[in-house]
């Protein structure tokens, strides 16, 4: 029996093999991505995202060299420590004049330390004491654009070029990790309501309805100034805050999984993956997840857009980011504090305008060219 | 045994290769598809006056990103004054295309006419009879011989039917269309008429029905209606018993074959049932992957069968009267439409194949009166 | 487990008996979740099945065959009734003593298309089952699915395609291929090859006869064609609006049709001789709705001989000899 199966097995095989040899397909993930890449638009997004990060993560180190970390050490090289036990860390900025200057990350144009150093032995031990002396800060305030600083200065002597960049990294980071948190919970929450539905259905579905219905912002502002008055460091607050609105937007991608697992569980292939008897979490999370990565990703490049301006929104509020941090929100907000400035300095609040314009469009191309990319209806 | 062959992909240089080539095809086509035209630029002549329709070398090609699917490849065939006739085949072999291709309903823009011509004997309101080449009419003009002089019915007849509005409503404009100065009272008149020329029972009440309220077999007699309310010369029925049950297919081709008798025009039918096409047909074409290899009158065709693909065809259909144990088989499957050899598409799956097969695909030849074949088991010895 | 596998004896070789098997979908419910209105896709069905015989199912779309398919396999729960797999009653077991069963019992679907995962390749879909199961070593899973795609006449370089690239009738082979995997008893066929091309049904159906005599296979073939049920089954089954109107082997069912509704179904085939002219039985009007239907004998509305007493009561069903069970009123005089 066996071998006659194999006989007329074969038989078929080798009939069908050379019309089946001429056929060449394309693999699926040149499909999508050629897809992707035939409309123009989401090339352009593409450019426009690209363009930012390369802007923000490794422009600095072209346009302002980073500060090196120095360590004080004594003579025989132990650190110094300070009076926790911590070792003293000066940041050193390497101006082009050639001049050290000691000063904060993106300051640069508000003050130039001056440094001077002297070395004493005291006891046999060699210390090295650096001592600055403070210039020209108030000069740099407002200026025009010049060779020195591209797009001029800012009210307080920031360089608003370098600060765009620095800018940029926070809004970036910041946005994807809120979309990062929003859409494992909202895959988990609306894996779980899809898939079982009935009563946990129900009860994960009302608390969306509930916190769709919360307002936003009303409730950012009492947080924020809950913030204020625990005195966090200005570098947490925006985190607490992208987790705040993690906890908002869930909802919005719960539902989306949920309704595209309501509409998956009925294909043959879930009847079939229960008909071989697999687990809960494998249903779930090997077959029912992963077919709706698709409309997760667009959806996911989508939210990058407004988390963007959520963030922005906040900053501008002055709840977000707070100086001596940059955001480009934060530096729009600088307008609020001068008329003169909205007026007579475009250069101080324009650019982050920009910015902040073509990071929205740029991830919205993107998200509308994976849309069509990845539309399984337009699959062979 | 565990070692896999490669999956035989596409690489990105022929991808784009294939993209550069269709888009400069499929411009030069559209650019004729929307052109405005003078009517005599695409007036034609029968080569028989009896034909109401000839299809004359028709090539259908769709430019996809794997390649260009020739999903009709020079397809000839007539349709007689008052005949069916019965277009019969496997998915994939082209015989909906060719059916859209005759209603201009191929989607571009990657389905494009690429050659042939599709002459219709219209006949206009007047009395006159035009020949259209409908193959090179402007999508503009269209509308001329389509859902008047030709109609079409579906083979889904759930979703053919616009959920929104009642059947009184969507019969109505039908009329409304075709006589524009009909009275409402008119045009319900005329729609209570066709309702029970399909043998509903009680019209007045599907007359204000809504599509959902009706079962199945109920809405294809209403499609059925509605390509009736025209008075065309030609209908297209395309796999219309394909998705009713045995008893309900049973009662719709019962209607059929009673209109045939009593409207004044011919049918196309397209089906992959050989049952319905012994039941239907007057003259038979068989298709294969996107080429006619055997047409004749019904009765030739399943007495005295010719190409091997018609005669397998046959032999592996389960029937209730045979008694074997074991189903004949054609092996193999369907070929992919993208880069079609040069031979006879049907050799791979032929038991038959004679040392000419690996040559040029074979011509058509009439073996007997009416009964053409294309194959070279039949071919003159030269 | 151990218990339940031995508190029934395995003493008849009937791999599957059904009793009077159940099955009802809720229509409406109240607030507090009281059925008020129900519908009966499977009413009181019954029939034993010896291991490697073939049960055929006919019926037109509504008539409960796909639910009597998937309340065999509990992916539906029944509603009454008991269903006795391999001598062992499986009707109330809990989901987890069932996913040791499941891979005894499997099931073939009609449409290749959305049966198969879009996103696996064909090597990732038939693996997954044997690894999860534990069929063979890991080490030999491999080796394994390629063997078990060669007898479904699979080529081994598919084992990296993805289901989208492949014709329906390709696509059933893997479904198949897949059903088998596991190595299983009993595999319900849900009208597997009405959505394939002639040439192909004819491929398949021949593999599937060809594997059942391999891996002495049961099968329960359900399907809408009763000349494709010839071809594959030694005992058929005829059901009409959820309940079962005729049983009995091939040959009886075929040389001696008792029921009207089956008589009706044989003529309504069309059959491919243009000279043949029969005598056609052609049932009016459409088949009535499940969630309501008509008293009595269910097929009085469309029945050519229905009488008075049709309309009340409901016939019995009984055995005319040989096994042969018809629910028909003409035949009780």
């Amino acid at each position: 029996m066996e071998e006659q199966t194999k006989v007329e097995s074969t038989q078929t095989n080798d009939t069908e093999a050379p019309l089946d040899k001429n056929v060449r397909l394309m693999s699926p993930t040149r499909m999508v991505v050629r897809r992707f890449f035939r409309s123009r638009l989401s090339i352009v997004g593409l450019i426009m995202v690209v363009s930012l990060f390369l802007f923000s993560f490794v422009g600095p180190y072209f346009v302002a060299d980073l500060p090196d970390e120095v360590v004080q050490t004594d003579a025989n090289g132990n650190p110094i420590l300070d009076e926790n036990g911590d070792p003293i860390i000066t940041y050193v900025y390497h101006d082009d004049d050639g001049k050290w200057g000691e000063i904060e990350l993106d300051k640069r144009g508000m003050t130039e330390y001056a440094v001077s150093e002297t070395t004493y032995t005291v006891n046999g031990v060699t210390y090295t004491l650096r001592q600055t002396t403070e210039t020209n800060i108030e000069d740099n305030m407002l200026a025009p654009p010049s060779g020195d600083h591209i797009l001029g200065t800012d009210n307080q002597g920031y360089d608003i070029f370098v600060r765009l960049m620095y800018g940029g990294r926070i809004s970036l980071i910041v946005s994807f990790l809120a979309v990062f948190l929003i859409t494992v919970l909202g895959v988990i929450m609306g894996g779980i309501a899809g898939y079982f539905g009935g009563f946990i259905d129900n009860i994960i579905m009302r608390v969306c309805d509930i916190l769709i219905c919360l307002p936003g912002i009303p409730i950012l502002l009492i947080i924020s100034t809950i913030l204020d008055a625990s005195d966090i460091d200005a570098k947490y607050r925006i985190y607490l805050l992208m987790i705040y609105l993690t906890f908002i937007s869930w909802p919005g991608t719960a539902r989306l999984v949920r309704g595209q697992i309501l509409s998956l569980r009925e294909q043959e292939y879930m009847v079939a993956a229960e008909a071989m008897g697999y687990s809960v979490p494998r249903k779930i999370f090997k077959h029912l997840v992963p077919n709706v990565m698709p409309q997760l990703i667009v959806s996911m490049s989508l939210s990058l857009g407004s988390m963007i301006l959520y963030e922005a929104t906040l900053s501008y509020l002055n709840l977000g980011v707070k100086a001596p941090y940059a955001a480009w929100g934060t530096m729009i907000n600088i307008i609020s504090q001068d008329q003169d400035i909205l007026q007579n300095h475009l250069n101080v609040w324009v650019p982050a305008g920009i910015c902040i314009v073509v990071a929205v469009l740029g991830f919205n191309f993107i998200g509308d060219g994976l849309r069509d990319a990845l539309d399984p209806k337009a699959r062979r | 045994m565990s070692k896999i062959k490669n999956a035989n992909r596409l690489t990105g240089k022929e991808v784009r290769a294939i993209a550069k080539q269709n888009k400069k095809i499929i411009r030069k086509l559209e650019a004729y598809k929307n052109r405005k035209a003078e009517e005599t630029e695409y007036l034609g002549h029968m080569s028989k006056p009896e034909n109401i329709l000839e299809i004359d070398n028709l090539h259908t090609y769709f430019f996809t990103e794997q390649g260009v699917v020739k999903a009709v490849n020079g397809v000839s065939f007539d349709i007689p004054k008052n005949t069916t006739v019965g277009v019969v085949g496997e998915s994939g072999c082209g015989k909906s295309v060719t059916s859209m291709s005759v209603m201009r309903l191929v989607q571009g823009p990657t389905g494009q006419i690429y050659s042939g011509s599709i002459r219709f004997n219209a006949k206009l309101d007047n009395g006159e009879t035009k020949v259209y080449d409908i193959a090179k009419m402007p999508m503009d003009d269209i509308h001329k011989i389509r859902g008047n002089q030709i109609a079409m019915i579906f083979q889904e007849p759930m979703t053919s039917l616009n959920p929104v509005f009642t059947i009184g409503q969507q019969l109505d404009e039908v009329t409304f269309i075709n006589h524009p100065e009909a009275t409402k009272e008119d045009a319900k008149a005329k729609s209570l008429e066709m309702l029970d020329l399909v043998g509903i029972a009680m019209p007045e009440r599907v007359y204000d029905a809504y599509p959902h309220e009706l079962s199945g077999g109920m809405r294809q007699r209403v499609m059925i209606s509605m390509a009736l309310a025209s008075d065309p010369r030609l209908i297209i029925a395309d796999e219309p018993t394909t998705a009713l049950d045995v008893t309900i297919q049973a009662q719709i081709l019962d209607l059929l074959r009673d209109l045939k008798t009593r409207i004044d025009g011919s049918i196309m039918l397209i089906t992959h049932d050989l049952g319905i096409i012994a039941e239907m047909a007057d003259y038979v074409v068989v298709m294969y992957a996107g080429r006619v290899i055997e047409k004749g009158p019904v009765s030739e065709i399943f007495h005295n069968p010719l190409h091997p693909y018609t005669i397998g065809l046959q032999k592996s259909k389960p029937t209730l009267s045979s008694d074997s144990d074991t189903l004949f088989n054609i092996p193999g499957n369907v070929p992919n439409p993208v880069n079609m050899p040069n031979h006879c598409y049907f050799k791979e799956r032929c038991g038959k194949c004679i040392g000419k097969c690996s040559g040029e695909y074979p011509r058509m030849i009439e073996v007997t009166p009416n009964h053409f074949v294309a194959c070279h088991l039949y071919g003159k010895e030269d | 487990m151990a218990e339940v596998l031995n508190n029934e004896n395995k003493t008849s070789e009937n791999i599957l008996e059904v009793r009077n098997l159940r099955k009802c979908f809720p229509l409406k419910k109240t607030m507090t979740g009281k059925v008020t209105q129900e519908l009966v896709a499977v009413d009181d069905v019954s029939f034993t099945l010896k291991a490697g015989e073939t049960l055929g199912i006919v019926g037109e779309s509504g008539c409960g065959k796909t639910t009597l398919g998937r309340t065999i396999l509990k992916l539906h729960k029944s509603s009454g009734g008991k269903i006795i797999f391999d001598g062992v009653d499986i009707t109330d077991l809990k989901p987890k003593q069932m996913r040791e069963i499941r891979k005894q019992m499997q099931i073939i679907f009609q449409d290749p298309y959305s049966s198969l995962p879009p996103r696996s390749t064909v090597g990732g879909i038939l693996s997954e089952p044997v690894a999860v199961h534990n069929i063979v070593p890991k080490s030999e899973v491999k080796d394994y699915v390629l063997d078990l795609m060669e007898k479904c006449g699979l080529r081994d370089y598919y084992y990296e395609r993805y289901p989208h690239e492949f014709s329906g009738g390709q696509r059933q082979r893997i479904c198949i291929a897949r059903a088998l995997s596991v190595k299983p008893k009993l595999v319900i066929c849900d009208e597997p090859v009405s959505a394939l091309d002639v040439s192909i049904q004819a491929q398949i159906i021949n593999l599937l006869k060809q594997l059942q005599k391999d891996m002495n296979l049961t099968y329960v073939f359900i399907s809408h064609d009763l000349s494709v049920v010839k071809f594959i089954s030694d005992k058929i089954g005829v059901m009409y609006l959820g309940s079962m109107v005729e049983f009995g082997t091939k040959e009886d069912i075929f040389a001696n049709p008792l029921h009207p509704y089956t008589q009706a179904l044989f003529s309504a085939i069309p059959q491919p001789d243009p000279d043949l002219k029969m005598n056609r039985i052609i049932l009016k009007g459409d088949i009535p709705s499940p969630a309501n239907p008509p008293k009595g004998c269910r097929f009085h509305t469309r029945c050519p001989y229905a009488t008075d007493k049709c309309k009340e009561e409901v016939p019995e069903y009984r055995d005319y000899g040989n096994g042969h069970f018809v629910a028909c009123h003409l035949l009780q005089k």
